[in-house]
């Protein structure tokens, strides 16, 4: 991973996915049960390699920075800070036998539909679920909240998905 | 000790992440008090401008509906001003002597000049400042919603104040920066309204209940009091943060709870907080001369206090 390389890169996305969030997507509510945080692409779609730490506090920024859009205190930190903790033991999981290659990103384009699929839905659910649970503020989840969990794991991942297929570039094989 | 520091090495990513799920649980936790200021919020210089150039954006799309709210709102006053001036008339009016009041005010015209000047320092309309404001940002899904103002300490918006729509109550302002402020919605988990059914004066209380935005509840209506589908519930003005008599909504369903001593009753709420554009901001000018009194009074100092703050408020303005 070239650092001066991508760290540009990784800065305009940034910028980018959480403008697009607070902008456009944070008034996108589908009859009050789905929403949509695209911007937790940003964070599922970092290097690989990326040291476990670094994704940690990048998580953290993250989460602060729609959190005072949101005017949500820590909100969307504490569940992406969550997300980005499991992020590295999903990695690991999914990881192919022969490990992971140099030029490997999160990218459907390169590592087939399946493994994106694997690396990016369970990592949403978890985010809306933390988000929406402590949102909540009670001790076990309601029919409600499940519902709106679920509602928006649909509405985010697909939403990602479009993201993927009209941004990333389609790399020779 | 080099075993210790090896260990934290190597869980390095876990205490880590226990450290900052830490620091966001002491945000939330700092946010969610409901009168203490948070820091970060959208009051914020940067934030609040990224939200004034979506809003001047935006807010052409709406032009025509906005319009529409403020024409309504407009002749809803005028009604009102018609109605006091058709009032006034009538009280110059010669009128025949038949209370004890126009008596006294036949026989002994200084008494009731006295009282006259008495009434309005003490229980004349209480004088309210409004200042126009934009909504830049608004939620309406979550359990605790926040509107954010266009308006800010420059404008002279202080913490506390209350805020009204073109249609009734929509919040208090709970962080101010220079240009912007952070207002507590009436749709906050939190938020307590001191209201009042305007047909009997029955004192309430509204809170709201978190499911819609259409709708909240009023608590602690005694049983013995009939209460109508329809009926309008207006602001109490007990707090001095809202003039009495705002409109908040309207009776939509009453409950009988056979094991308390009291009704629940659904209120249909006047403001339309999805489609909010043009609020109010609230100064009580009396506010600081009601509250020192009340915390006067209460400490039982009594009528010496009251007429010293009174003095007060009088050169202040």
């Amino acid at each position: 991973m070239n650092l001066t390389r991508e760290l540009p890169i990784q800065a305009a996305r940034f910028a980018l996915f959480v403008l697009a969030q607070v902008l456009l997507v944070r008034r996108l509510e589908l009859f009050d049960t789905g929403f949509c945080f695209l911007y937790i692409g940003f964070l599922l779609f970092l290097p690989i390699q990326l040291g476990r730490p670094w994704v940690l506090l990048l998580g953290f920024l993250l989460g602060f920075t729609v959190d005072l859009f949101y005017n949500t205190g820590g909100l969307h930190a504490a569940a992406c800070v969550l997300t980005a903790f499991v992020r590295g033991a999903q990695l690991r999981v999914i990881r192919p036998r022969d490990g992971y290659d140099s030029l490997d990103t999160v990218s459907g384009h390169r590592m087939g539909w399946a493994w994106w699929a694997l690396a990016t839905v369970p990592l949403v659910f978890i985010h809306h679920l933390a988000l929406f649970w402590i949102e909540d503020g009670h001790a076990l989840p309601g029919g409600f909240m499940l519902l709106k969990v679920l509602a928006s794991a649909v509405f985010t991942s697909s939403t990602l998905l479009i993201a993927q297929l009209l941004f990333w570039r389609v790399r020779e094989q | 000790m080099r075993n210790l520091l090896l260990f934290f090495i190597r869980y390095r990513s876990l205490f880590l992440f226990l450290g900052l799920e830490a620091l966001a649980v002491y945000l939330i936790v700092q946010n969610s008090t409901y009168h203490r200021a948070a820091f970060f919020n959208s009051a914020n210089v940067y934030v609040g401008r990224l939200l004034a150039v979506q809003a001047r954006a935006t807010e052409y799309l709406t032009l025509r509906e906005q319009n529409t709210i403020l024409q309504t709102e407009n002749a809803r006053l005028r009604e009102q001003l018609y109605g006091r001036q058709a009032a006034a008339d009538t009280a110059q009016a010669p009128v025949a002597l038949t209370t004890r009041a126009d008596l006294d005010s036949v026989l002994r015209p200084g008494l009731a000049a006295r009282r006259d000047s008495l009434h309005s320092t003490f229980s004349g309309p209480l004088p309210y400042r409004l200042r126009p404001a934009r909504v830049i940002n608004n939620s309406i899904a979550r359990p605790d919603n926040y509107i954010t103002l266009d308006v800010g300490a420059r404008d002279g918006v202080r913490v506390g104040m209350g805020v009204v729509g073109p249609s009734g109550v929509v919040g208090r302002v709970k962080v101010v920066s220079d240009e912007y402020a952070t207002v507590v919605s009436l749709l906050h988990s939190k938020s307590l309204l001191g209201a009042r059914i305007r047909r009997d004066g029955t004192i309430g209380s509204l809170r709201w209940d978190g499911a819609d935005a259409r709708f909240a509840t009023l608590d602690f209506v005694p049983r013995h009091v009939r209460v109508l589908p329809g009926d309008t519930i207006v602001t109490s003005g007990y707090n001095a943060v809202f003039p009495p008599g705002i409109v908040v909504g309207h009776v939509n369903r009453v409950q009988q709870e056979a094991t308390k001593g009291f009704r629940t009753i659904q209120v249909r709420l006047a403001t339309d907080f999805p489609r909010l554009l043009n609020v109010y901001v609230i100064e009580s000018l009396a506010k600081p001369l009601r509250d020192t009194l009340e915390a006067r009074s209460s400490y039982g100092e009594g009528a010496a206090g009251m007429a010293a703050e009174a003095k007060n408020a009088q050169s202040a303005k």
